[in-house]
């Protein structure tokens, strides 16, 4: 797709500087695993499920770091195939007796006499993973061939507007979906480690997808479209090549997440977890992995040490909802401050290593520019930005 | 369908879209001149419902409580302007539309933190309660009727204001060009808070008829109106008034109309009709009906 790009000498496998940069990527696989043996051994509960979420949101953030960060195109219906993921992978893995109770009269005959409980529970989620995954990658392509040509806040409405439309579609089908309730009980198959491996598989693909000349190419028509398609570059299909990506892992965190606690709804999936993820993204640095990966873990963890925050507001010792929305207002203002301050997030799109074997990619230098369009894209105000002291 | 229910669509229509073109407006406006969709623009109508039901608690008029929404929604945008949106002035286009994402969570949960997650009563006025028996068996709510004159008076009002005054000069020069406007001697600051003035009082109207029109005050009722009148800027064009205006009437009569003709089992997927419609258009004409700037496409 991107062949025209190659027109220096193809670069060496592994160049000599990234030598470090694997084994920095191996340490901290090693380190993970090791952090995920030790969660799997101590752990109460409460704690697994936390790791589970944040392993599950790195995948959905870097997935979206993959489809917006790379590429510029900014899309908010990303939780939209997450959903899809979720629902396809429940409604297989759920067994006929578990749906007859929950009666889903428009469940086709395949799908409502599916039964996947002979499997042992790895093998099972890895399938529905897979199937959920594809089916919002498929849905992506259908998606994605006509919105990908948008650009700016065009896209930014759009995909929102696609979100919209799973969440209502959802809501409604109720003899499909269960609608508004919910859908449960769903087996409970999502592990520490099935969690990680999927998370490994989506850093790695997500790698390999950047310093390929597909994503050579993503990150060319990000930073001049004009130039990008100057050399060859076929902006459409390499957006929708991202776009197709960042929906397939989606997918696949969506399935982890609808068998981890065994229950979903369609409120999940919606504007509250999309502003969420793109915290996250928006934090570590759009079109970081790393970044991705560090705002995910932090977005993760830090609701959870404001909760106590929140509980302290309460009065006579129950705890109400309404006052769980002080994390909420935290978070909400941070981020603004982050737009602010630091529009490029913590690492901008450079990658971090680990202490001294860091390993920096020679990008040019971070600014507020990462997500911006090229000033062709972006007639006006980009041009004469306006002075607030003016 | 009779005729006295057509008619009765018609108005329903006509004062639906009437509040959608009232929350657009201050959106077009301020997308105009900074190219910020401002989402956080549905939190000023959800705080001037919640102005309007704590003033009808206290017992006071439904006249003074008008005023009074209508003054706190101005001072809101204003603020908002000058916390939020001033500071990232300039940013690129998707960084200022997640930052009024962030304020519009922010503003939601403190309305939920400090006004609770129960919807409340709107203090309808007995006046706008009635409905009137028209010749041909029509029958007409005195809201919907106050709805339709309000956004009338409102619009011949916010035409004179952007046409003939110097304010609403400057602000179409801005809109237009803004570094011309601003070798002009046209002071930029005073422009955006114009915009926001403006487009955040109309919001503070569209509260009251909103309110009296579901009944009710909640957190997040600014949620739908924002949606909304979103859909109903993209139809017109981002950026063009009149466009704002005529796509919130062609969203009021679309969504009346799509509930009254499509069959049962699907008028619950109204919203997903709305935004297909909205992505069609995107796709088509992204510069709307009125919108003069051609967007980029590939």
């Amino acid at each position: 797709m991107a062949q025209g790009v190659a027109t220096a000498p193809a670069p060496p496998a592994v160049p000599e500087r990234d030598r470090r940069g694997v084994w920095a990527a191996l340490l901290a696989v090693l380190l993970g695993a090791a952090f995920i043996w030790l969660a799997d051994a101590r752990f109460n509960g409460y704690r697994q499920q936390l790791v589970v979420l944040a392993l599950s949101y790195i995948i959905i953030a870097v997935a979206l770091t993959v489809t917006s960060g790379f590429t510029g195109v900014f899309s908010l219906g990303q939780i939209g195939f997450v959903a899809v993921g979720a629902y396809v992978s429940a409604l297989m893995s759920i067994p006929p007796q578990w749906k007859d109770d929950i009666a889903l009269p428009g469940l086709p005959w395949w799908l409502a006499t599916l039964d996947l409980g002979g499997l042992p529970p790895w093998l099972g989620l890895t399938l529905v993973s897979i199937v959920g995954a594809l089916a919002a990658a498929v849905l992506a392509v259908l998606v994605g061939a006509p919105l990908m040509r948008l650009s700016g806040h065009y896209v930014a409405v759009a995909t929102m507007g696609f979100l919209i439309i799973v969440y209502t579609v959802i809501v409604n089908l109720d003899h499909v979906t269960s609608g508004a309730r919910g859908l449960s009980p769903i087996p409970t198959w999502t592990t520490l480690w099935s969690a990680y491996v999927w998370t490994l598989v989506t850093i790695y693909a997500s790698w390999r997808i950047r310093n390929s000349p597909a994503g050579r190419a993503m990150i060319a028509s990000r930073e001049n479209l004009l130039a990008a398609r100057g050399v060859g570059v076929d902006v459409l299909r390499t957006r929708l090549l991202a776009f197709v990506f960042g929906a397939f892992f989606s997918g696949v965190a969506g399935a982890l997440l609808a068998h981890q606690v065994g229950t979903i709804a369609p409120s999940q999936f919606y504007f509250k977890t999309t502003f969420l993820v793109v915290t996250m993204v928006v934090l570590g640095g759009m079109g970081s992995i790393s970044g991705a990966v560090v705002g995910a873990v932090v977005m993760t963890i830090l609701p959870e040490y404001l909760r106590p925050i929140d509980e302290g507001f309460t009065l006579g010792g129950f705890t109400s909802p309404p006052l769980y929305g002080l994390s909420q207002i935290l978070i909400a203002l941070g981020f603004i401050l982050v737009m602010i301050f630091r529009p490029q997030g913590l690492f901008g799109d450079r990658e971090i290593g680990l202490g001294l074997l860091a390993r920096t990619k020679p990008q040019q230098e971070a600014s507020g520019e990462d997500i911006a369009l090229t000033p062709e894209l972006a007639p006006g105000v980009d041009e004469a930005p306006l002075d607030p002291r003016a | 369908m009779s005729f006295a229910e057509l008619g009765q669509q018609f108005v329903n229509a006509l004062s639906l879209g009437s509040i959608y073109a009232l929350v657009a407006v201050g959106l077009t406006m301020v997308f105009g001149i900074l190219r910020l969709i401002n989402f956080a623009h549905g939190e000023v109508v959800m705080l001037g419902g919640f102005t309007a039901y704590f003033l009808g608690k206290a017992g006071m008029p439904f006249w003074l409580i008008a005023i009074a929404a209508v003054l706190v929604t101005t001072v809101v945008g204003v603020l908002m302007e000058r916390i939020a949106y001033r500071p990232i002035r300039g940013a690129p286009d998707v960084s200022l539309l997640l930052t009024s994402l962030g304020v519009s969570i922010a503003l939601q949960n403190g309305a939920m933190l400090a006004f609770g997650n129960q919807p409340k009563p709107f203090p309808t006025p007995a006046a706008l309660a009635g409905q009137n028996q028209l010749p041909g068996g029509l029958q007409i709510s005195t809201a919907n009727v106050v709805t339709i004159l309000t956004a009338l008076v409102l619009m011949v009002l916010l035409t004179w204001f952007v046409r003939g005054t110097a304010t609403g000069t400057q602000m179409r020069a801005t809109a237009e060009n803004a570094m011309a406007a601003r070798l002009m001697g046209i002071s930029i600051n005073t422009v955006i808070v114009a915009a926001f003035v403006v487009g955040s009082a109309l919001a503070g109207v569209a509260a009251l008829l909103y309110g009296a029109r579901v009944g009710r005050v909640q957190y997040d009722m600014g949620f739908i109106p924002i949606l909304k009148a979103f859909v109903a800027t993209v139809i017109g064009g981002f950026g063009s008034i009149p466009g704002a205006v005529l796509g919130a009437y062609i969203l009021g009569f679309g969504e009346i109309f799509l509930i009254s003709f499509l069959p049962d089992a699907l008028t619950k997927y109204r919203d997903a009709f709305v935004f297909i419609g909205l992505i069609v258009i995107l796709l088509l004409r992204p510069q709307g009906i009125l919108g003069s700037t051609e967007p980029e496409k590939i």
